[in-house]
């Protein structure tokens, strides 16, 4: 509230009037970090197509032959990973035509490499994050590791989103009339809160569904002591309990034998069929201390192709004898919270419900982005137009949303312009292309602090000329234009291309429509529409 | 911002160390059943947000911060009364 206006002893406030006061705090606060995480969360959607694009050697047609762990996938451990304590698998599935080895390197960290089920050899390094390595994980950690702070940071966040719908329900009384109301002629101001309104009801069970699958997600890491406590404090059998994880030390002596694999994972599938009815399918094999006396497999089905609840069944071998070590399955509250995990993640099959998962995530950008323009419209005729306090909110706004999208830009142009095997100051290939991101976001901070609302202009040019040099550097290092693409059967590659083309032009047209001389053009705005503060 | 800080401050700790010690008690309640836990987490984040919601729908915000501290203290001595609680701390 405005001190030099506000009453001796003020008035109590009514509940919409408290609402108010919550929502235009909690939004505030935190709709920067709320836009980037609905960004990456919508880009994530299509997280696998997206990695064919920047992987182009992952561009590999669909194929039927039969892909066997023993015959494919050990051999390339045992060449790629012979001294790794944990071998990690995936087969091939629909949208992700290779398989995916992945090891503990005891050097350098995580490796992760592909295999072509065709010819049953390794493609070469990935050489970048991509989509599922660096855009899904931004979504949910923003990168940041250091004590888990980029999770607790998507957690305080995600909190702070249910708060905003349920007070922005209760602030908006006429839900229903509101609803149907947008008035594009109407002054900047009144279109931009009709676009808010419209943007969160439209998509309002995914704005609600989504925040708080993603805290149930992560309630281990939001909530560590208190789900231990049924433990005796111990996070392991926590993790055995709920997840069916199983852990056993190495013994430092060689195995004496090794059970075939492919029939545990024949094994585990038989199993999960006659208990659920359905044909079954393993989508992730883990080999810990292999080679070890001690070694075990865990063959999980995590993304079940036709079912939403997720990760409800594992089965742990003995990796000398095959023998079941433990047989585990969800029980009902598992199985709801692997339902709700099931719907944020979306991997099962089904393309129709995921370009709406689209749709609804880039609503939820258009929603969070008109909130955080209506706040700062609200307050231009009311604080000094270059107060540190205005400016600091305007560029946070700008940097915020039209800047995370060029930095995803540059993100795409990096992959397309560094050569193969670049580096950098000790940075690979794909850290670069990460250092791109990072430096042309905060260079939009930058320029939205020093050009002010031309920024808006400006950067939505920057984000079309971006999405159309992905486009043509895609077309001059792979020769996968859209219709080479579509013709090969590459729909991830086309689509993409079509995405960023599409994406080209409404950041065009945004860009005409933001243009100083255009926005000094429109009329002023009501201040008797301004929240309160 | 004067009458707003403390209710941000208690909604956000306040709200959080309801929850978490109320997914703590319901565990202490139920040892070694990861069902009985993640029932309770579930209701935990929807009774955050309401925690949050009547914070700031409170005309007097100390009355809601004495319900909170209550709640909490009721539930940490639980906790720490019971084996599996006890066993945790």
């Amino acid at each position: 509230m405005d001190r030099s206006s506000a009453p001796l002893t003020p008035a109590p406030l009514s509940l919409r009037q408290s609402m108010t006061v919550l929502h235009t705090w909690a939004g505030v606060a935190v709709s920067a970090i709320l836009f980037a995480m609905f960004w990456m969360g919508t880009l994530s959607v299509f997280d696998r197509e997206i990695d064919r694009w920047m992987i182009p050697q992952t561009r590999l047609e669909a194929s039927d032959a039969p892909v066997s762990f023993d015959g494919h996938a050990l051999p390339a451990f045992r060449a790629a990973a012979p001294d790794a304590s944990m071998w990690y698998w995936q087969p091939p599935r629909e949208r992700q035509p290779f398989g995916t080895l992945g090891w503990n390197d005891p050097v350098q960290g995580w490796q992760t490499r592909h295999l072509d089920p065709a010819t049953g050899t390794l493609l070469p390094p990935p050489e970048s994050l991509a989509g599922t390595g660096f855009i899904f994980p931004f979504h949910f950690s923003f990168h940041a590791t250091w004590m888990d702070i980029g999770y607790w940071i998507a957690g305080f966040a995600a909190m702070a989103m249910l708060v905003l719908i349920v007070s922005g329900l209760i602030i908006h009384r006429k839900l229903f009339a509101e609803f149907f109301v947008f008035r594009p002629q109407k002054h900047a101001r009144r279109s931009t809160l009709d676009l808010h309104n419209m943007t969160s009801l439209v998509a309002l069970p995914f704005h609600v569904i989504l925040p708080l699958s993603g805290l149930y997600i992560f309630f281990g890491i939001y909530l560590p002591w208190s789900a231990a406590v049924p433990f005796g404090g111990d996070a392991e059998a926590m993790d055995a309990a709920v997840y069916g994880s199983f852990n056993r030390p190495a013994l430092s002596s060689p195995a004496p034998a090794q059970a075939s694999i492919d029939a545990m994972i024949a094994d585990a599938e038989a199993r999960w069929s006659a208990r659920h009815g359905i044909a079954a399918r393993a989508d992730v094999v883990m080999v810990q201390h292999p080679g070890d006396a001690a070694g075990f497999v865990t063959v999980r089905r995590v993304f079940p192709s036709r079912q939403v609840t997720m990760d409800a069944d594992v089965i742990t071998y003995d990796l000398a004898s095959g023998a079941v070590l433990k047989d585990w399955s969800a029980g009902p509250v598992r199985r709801a919270h692997g339902w709700l995990s099931g719907l944020h993640f979306i991997q099962f099959d089904h393309w129709p419900l995921r370009w709406l998962y689209f749709l609804a995530g880039l609503s939820g950008c258009a929603m969070i982005a008109t909130g955080l323009l209506f706040w700062l419209r609200a307050r231009e005729g009311r604080h000094t137009p270059g107060s540190a306090r205005f400016r600091t909110m305007e560029a946070l706004t700008i940097g915020g949303v039209t800047g995370i999208i060029a930095a995803t830009g540059a993100f795409l142009v990096a992959n397309r312009l560094l050569p193969e095997g670049a580096a950098l100051w000790g940075e690979s290939r794909a850290g670069l292309e990460v250092w791109a991101f990072w430096l042309v976001w905060l260079a939009t901070f930058l320029h939205a602090a020093v050009r002010r609302a031309a920024a808006w202009a400006e950067q939505c040019a920057a984000i079309a000329l971006l999405a159309m040099a992905a486009v043509l550097l895609n077309a001059a290092t792979t020769g996968d234009h859209v219709l080479a693409a579509a013709t090969r059967g590459q729909w991830a590659v086309a689509g993409m291309d079509l995405m960023l083309l599409a994406a080209a032009g409404v950041a065009g047209w945004a860009m005409l429509r933001l243009r100083p001389a255009r926005v000094a053009e429109a009329p002023l705005p009501d201040p008797a529409l301004a929240p309160a503060e | 911002m004067s009458h707003t800080l403390p209710r941000i401050l208690l909604a956000v700790f306040g709200g959080y160390a309801c929850a978490a010690v109320g997914v703590a008690a319901v565990g202490a309640a139920v040892p070694g059943s990861g069902e009985a836990m993640l029932l309770a987490v579930l209701l935990a984040f929807p009774l955050w947000v309401a925690l949050v919601i009547w914070v700031f729908a409170a005309r007097d915000v100390r009355r809601v911060a004495a319900v909170m501290a209550g709640v909490c203290a009721v539930s940490a001595l639980a906790i720490f009364a019971l084996p599996a609680g006890a066993g945790a701390g």
